[in-house]
C-alpha cells in the first residue's frame, strides 16, 4: 500500500516554528510578508446562496440568521492564512435569540415612544425635544452594536484551534464615540478620520488571538486621509452651496423652486456624472481608510498585516454588481410583459398588478441576494484577502488558548439598528 | 513506539486546541479509531470514527476536522487525502445536534415571540391607545389635531385632480361655515359637552367625505355638501363625526397607529416607527373604524337629533343615492370606503329616528350649499 504524506506539498514546510523567532517584538516593516490565500469557489456559493434565498423567502426572513452563519462560515473557511484556514463556529441560534432578546427590549421603550410623540405632537417643542433624546439614544444604541458586532464576530473565529477575543467595555466605546461625534459635528465633519481611527484603535488594542495581544500602532496618524475625506466632503458642499444659492435668488421660495427644477432638468447629467464620482472619492477614502488600519495592526511577538487592496479593482466589482442588478431587472421585465401579451384574453388590471409583484418578490427576495452574495461579496471579499499580507508570522504560534468563550448570544443589536455589513 | 502498519497514512497538520503550534501529523485508520501520531511516531491522539467532524464549509480546499462541536482540537487535511478516510469517517456531515434539538428551542422561542407580538397588537397596544386618549391633556390633543388637519388638507387637494386653485384658498370660509359651527356647537352642548372647541373646517374638493380628528377637528368636503339635496342629510353625518369625537375614536386610532408602527418598524429595521407619525394624515384618511366605532358614533348621532327633534333618516337615502352613483369607480377614501354603511346600519337610522324638522332653515341651508362658491376670505 502506498503511504501518502505530504498530500498538497505544504504540509511539512508549515511544521514547527523556532520558538526563538517568536520572542522578539520586530517591526513588521523589516520583515518579508507573506499573502493571505482565498480559495473560495462559486459553485458551492452558488447551492448557498440559493438554499439561503429560498428558505429566506419561504420562512418569511426567519431563516436570514442560519443564511448568514453559513455565508460566513463559507467565507471564513476559504480564507487561508500560512495554509491554514479561518473557522468560523457561530451559530443561526444564537444570532435569533439575539434578536429575539434586543427586540423585547427595545418594544416597550419604542412604543413609549411613538405614544408620547403621537401624544405629544411631533412638531410641538416637547415633541422636538423628546424627538431628539431618542435619536441620541439610538445613536448610543448604534455605537454599542459596532463594538458587540465585533466582539461577537471575533469570538466566534478561530485559526489553528485558538480563538480571537476582544475585551474591553461596550459602554466605554459608546462614550468615546459620542464624544468623536460631537467633535466631528463642531469640526464640519473634518475630524471624521481622526474618529474613525480612534475608533478602530479602541478595538483592535483589545482584540486578542487566544494569548497574543493585537494593538494599534501608534505612529499611525489619520493624516494621511485628510485629502480623500476633503474631496469627498466637498462634493455635497458644492451640491449643496449651489441649491442654497439659487433657493436664495431674488424672487423667492417659489421662483427658487422653479429655478431648481429647471437646473435639475438640465443638468441630469451632470448630477448623475457627479454622484459616481462622488462615489469613486467616497470609495477612495474608504480604501485609504481600511489600508491605514489593517497596516497599523501589530500582534504579540511582531507580526503585523498589510493590505494592497486596489481602488479600481473595488470599483470595477461595484460596477459589475450593479450592471448585473440592472440586467437581471430589465430581463425579468420583458419575461414578464412579453407573458401578460401573450396570454389569450389577457389584460386584466389585476393580472399585471399580481404578476408585477410576483416579479418585485422574486427579484428582491431571490435575486437580488443571491447576486449581492455571488458578485460583490465573493469578488470583493476575494481581493481584499488576496491583496492581505501578513509579516512575521511564526509569531502566532506562540499564543495559548484563554478560557473564555464569548458572549452566548450575538448582534441582535446590531440586526435590529442595520448595522454590520454581513 | 513504531508507527502504526494499518493503510493508508497520510499527512496532516495537529492542532492541539490549547495552542496555536503547528504538528505535522501522519493520519493512520482502523475501523474504529483515527490515530493521530507525530513524525516520531509518538501517538497525539486517538479520535473515535463516529465522533470526527468535518468543520470546513463545502468546497474548501483545505478541510478542518473537529473531534465533535465541542472539541477545541483541530485537524487540518488537503481535501483530497481526505478522500482516503471517507470509507470510515461516516459521520462527517452528521450534525452535532439533530434537527430535532434545533428546532425546538426555535420553535418554543418563535411561540414566545408569536405570543408576545399578538398580545402587543390585541391588546396591550389598543388598550394603551384608549387609555392614553382618555386622559391626554385637551392641549395636547389639540395640537395633534391641528397637524393631523393640516396633513389631511393637503392629502385631500392633493387627490382632488380637477382642482387648480392654490392650496392656501382651498378652505371655504363662507358665510355658511358659521351655520355648520353653530350646528355642531348645538349638537355638542346637548349631548351634555359644550365645553370644546368644535372646529368644522369645509375643503374645497370635489371628493365626497367627512373626517374627525383627534382635537375635535371635523372636515366635510365641498363634494359632500354638493351632494346632499336637503340639509338633515349632512346635519347627521356631522352628527355622526360629532359622536366619533365625543368617543375620542380619532386619537384612539391615532394612538393605536403609532404603537403598531412602532413594533412593525422595530421588526424590519426602523427603530424611529417615524411611517406611523408622518402618516397620520393618511391614516385619519383612509383607515375606517372598527364597526363598534361606527355604532358608536350612529348611536350618538341618533339620540342627539332625536332630542333636537330633527330627522336623520336621509343619511340611508344619502348614502344609497351615493352607492348608485359611484358604485363602480369606488374609491378608497370616498365617504362610502370610510364609513361603509350595511343594511344594519341604515335600518338603524331608519328605524330609530324619531324626528321630523330640519336642521336647517332654508336660508341657512342655502348659505351652507353656497360655502364654497362665496369668494373666500385669503388666509
Amino acid at each position: 500500500m502506498p503511504e501518502i504524506t505530504n498530500g498538497q506539498g505544504g504540509d511539512a514546510a508549515q511544521t514547527g516554528f523556532p520558538k526563538s523567532q517568536a520572542g522578539s517584538r520586530a517591526e513588521p516593516a523589516a520583515q518579508k510578508y507573506s499573502k493571505l490565500n482565498f480559495t473560495g469557489r462559486l459553485g458551492p456559493l452558488f447551492k448557498l446562496a440559493l438554499k439561503n434565498a429560498v428558505l429566506t423567502l419561504l420562512t418569511l426572513g426567519i431563516y436570514r440568521f442560519w443564511a448568514k452563519t453559513a455565508i460566513r462560515r463559507y467565507f471564513w473557511g476559504n480564507t487561508v492564512i500560512q495554509g491554514e484556514p479561518l473557522e468560523y463556529t457561530g451559530r443561526g441560534t444564537e444570532l435569533l435569540l439575539g434578536f429575539l432578546l434586543v427586540v423585547a427590549i427595545l418594544a416597550p421603550v419604542s412604543l413609549a415612544y411613538n405614544f408620547v410623540v403621537t401624544a405629544v405632537g411631533p412638531l410641538t417643542t416637547t415633541g422636538q425635544i423628546i424627538q431628539g433624546l431618542y435619536s441620541v439614544m439610538i445613536l448610543c444604541l448604534i455605537y454599542l452594536a459596532m463594538f458587540r458586532i465585533w466582539r461577537y464576530r471575533l469570538s466566534r473565529t478561530s485559526w489553528r484551534g485558538i480563538r480571537f477575543a476582544l475585551d474591553g467595555e461596550a459602554w466605554r466605546f459608546m462614550l468615546l464615540a459620542l464624544a468623536w461625534t460631537v467633535l466631528t459635528a463642531i469640526t464640519f465633519g473634518i475630524a471624521y478620520p481622526w474618529m474613525r481611527k480612534a475608533l478602530w484603535e479602541y478595538r483592535i488594542d483589545r482584540t486578542r488571538f487566544g494569548t497574543a495581544k493585537f494593538a494599534f500602532d501608534k505612529k499611525t496618524s489619520a493624516l494621511r486621509l485628510l485629502i480623500p475625506w476633503l474631496l469627498t466632503l466637498v462634493f455635497p458642499l458644492i451640491f449643496g452651496a449651489t441649491l442654497g444659492f439659487i433657493g436664495m435668488a431674488p424672487g423667492g421660495v417659489q421662483q427658487g423652486l422653479g429655478q431648481i427644477q429647471q437646473l435639475f432638468s438640465g443638468l441630469a447629467h451632470w448630477l448623475f456624472l457627479g454622484a459616481l464620482a462622488w462615489i469613486v472619492v467616497y470609495t477612495w477614502y474608504r480604501l485609504t481608510e481600511f489600508r491605514l488600519v489593517v497596516g497599523a495592526i501589530r500582534i504579540d511577538g511582531g507580526a503585523g498585516f498589510r493590505s494592497s487592496v486596489r481602488l479600481p479593482v473595488v470599483i470595477g466589482i461595484s460596477a459589475l454588481f450593479w450592471g448585473t442588478v440592472m440586467l437581471a431587472f430589465s430581463v425579468l421585465s420583458v419575461f414578464f410583459i412579453s407573458m401578460i401579451v401573450a396570454s389569450p384574453g389577457a389584460g386584466g388590471g389585476n393580472l399585471f398588478m399580481i404578476g408585477g409583484i410576483t416579479v418585485m418578490i422574486v427579484m428582491v427576495m431571490v435575486i437580488l441576494p443571491m447576486l449581492y452574495t455571488l458578485i460583490m461579496q465573493y469578488r470583493m471579499i476575494r481581493h481584499i484577502v488576496n491583496t492581505l499580507a501578513v509579516s512575521n508570522p511564526q509569531a502566532f504560534a506562540a499564543a495559548i488558548q484563554m478560557a473564555d468563550t464569548g458572549p452566548s448570544r450575538g448582534e441582535g443589536l446590531a440586526d435590529v439598528l442595520d448595522v454590520g455589513a454581513f | 513506539m513504531s508507527a502504526p502498519s494499518n493503510p493508508p497514512r497520510v499527512g496532516a497538520r495537529y492542532f492541539d486546541g490549547q495552542s496555536a503550534a503547528t504538528r505535522q501529523v501522519i493520519l493512520s485508520i482502523s475501523k474504529m479509531e483515527l490515530a493521530i501520531h507525530d513524525e516520531g511516531g509518538l501517538l497525539l491522539a486517538t479520535w473515535p470514527c463516529a465522533d470526527v467532524r468535518l468543520i470546513s464549509p463545502p468546497g474548501a480546499d483545505r478541510c478542518l476536522l473537529g473531534l465533535g462541536r465541542s472539541g477545541e482540537a483541530r485537524l487540518s487535511i488537503a481535501a483530497k487525502n481526505l478522500e482516503y478516510f471517507l470509507p470510515h469517517l461516516r459521520n462527517l456531515r452528521k450534525p452535532e445536534k439533530s434537527a430535532r434539538e434545533v428546532l425546538v428551542p426555535v420553535l418554543k422561542y418563535g411561540a414566545l415571540a408569536g405570543l408576545s407580538l399578538w398580545l402587543l397588537f390585541a391588546v396591550i397596544i389598543p388598550q394603551s391607545a384608549v387609555l392614553i386618549a382618555e386622559n391626554l391633556p385637551e392641549e395636547y390633543e389639540n395640537k395633534l389635531g391641528a397637524a393631523a388637519r393640516d396633513q389631511v388638507i393637503s392629502l385631500l387637494i392633493l387627490m382632488d385632480p380637477k382642482s387648480k386653485k392654490k392650496p392656501g384658498k382651498k378652505i371655504c370660509l363662507g358665510k355658511g361655515s358659521l351655520e355648520l359651527d353653530l350646528f355642531g356647537h348645538q349638537l355638542k352642548t346637548s349631548a351634555g359637552r359644550p365645553d370644546a372647541a368644535l372646529r368644522i373646517t369645509v375643503v374645497d374638493v370635489g371628493l365626497v367625505n367627512a373626517f374627525a380628528l383627534p382635537g375635535n377637528q371635523i372636515i366635510v368636503t365641498r363634494g359632500l355638501i354638493d351632494q346632499a339635496t336637503n340639509g338633515n342629510e349632512v346635519a347627521a353625518v356631522v352628527a355622526h363625526e360629532i359622536g366619533h369625537l365625543v368617543y375620542k375614536h380619532p386619537t384612539k386610532v391615532a394612538l393605536q397607529q403609532a404603537g403598531t408602527a412602532a413594533i412593525a418598524g422595530l421588526m424590519v429595521g426602523d427603530v424611529f416607527g417615524g411611517g406611523a407619525i408622518a402618516a397620520l394624515g393618511n391614516t385619519m384618511l383612509s383607515s375606517a373604524y372598527n364597526r363598534e366605532a361606527e355604532a358608536e358614533a350612529d348611536a350618538f348621532a341618533i339620540k342627539e337629533m332625536n332630542k333636537a327633534g330633527w330627522d336623520a333618516r336621509p343619511i340611508a337615502g344619502f348614502f344609497h343615492r351615493l352607492a348608485d352613483m359611484y358604485g363602480d369607480m369606488e374609491n378608497r377614501f370616498s365617504l362610502l370606503a370610510s364609513h361603509p354603511l350595511s343594511e344594519e346600519r341604515a335600518r338603524t337610522f331608519l328605524e330609530e329616528s324619531q324626528g321630523t324638522g330640519l336642521a336647517f332653515t332654508a336660508d341657512q341651508w342655502r348659505n351652507i350649499k353656497a360655502l364654497c362658491r362665496a369668494s373666500p376670505r385669503s388666509g
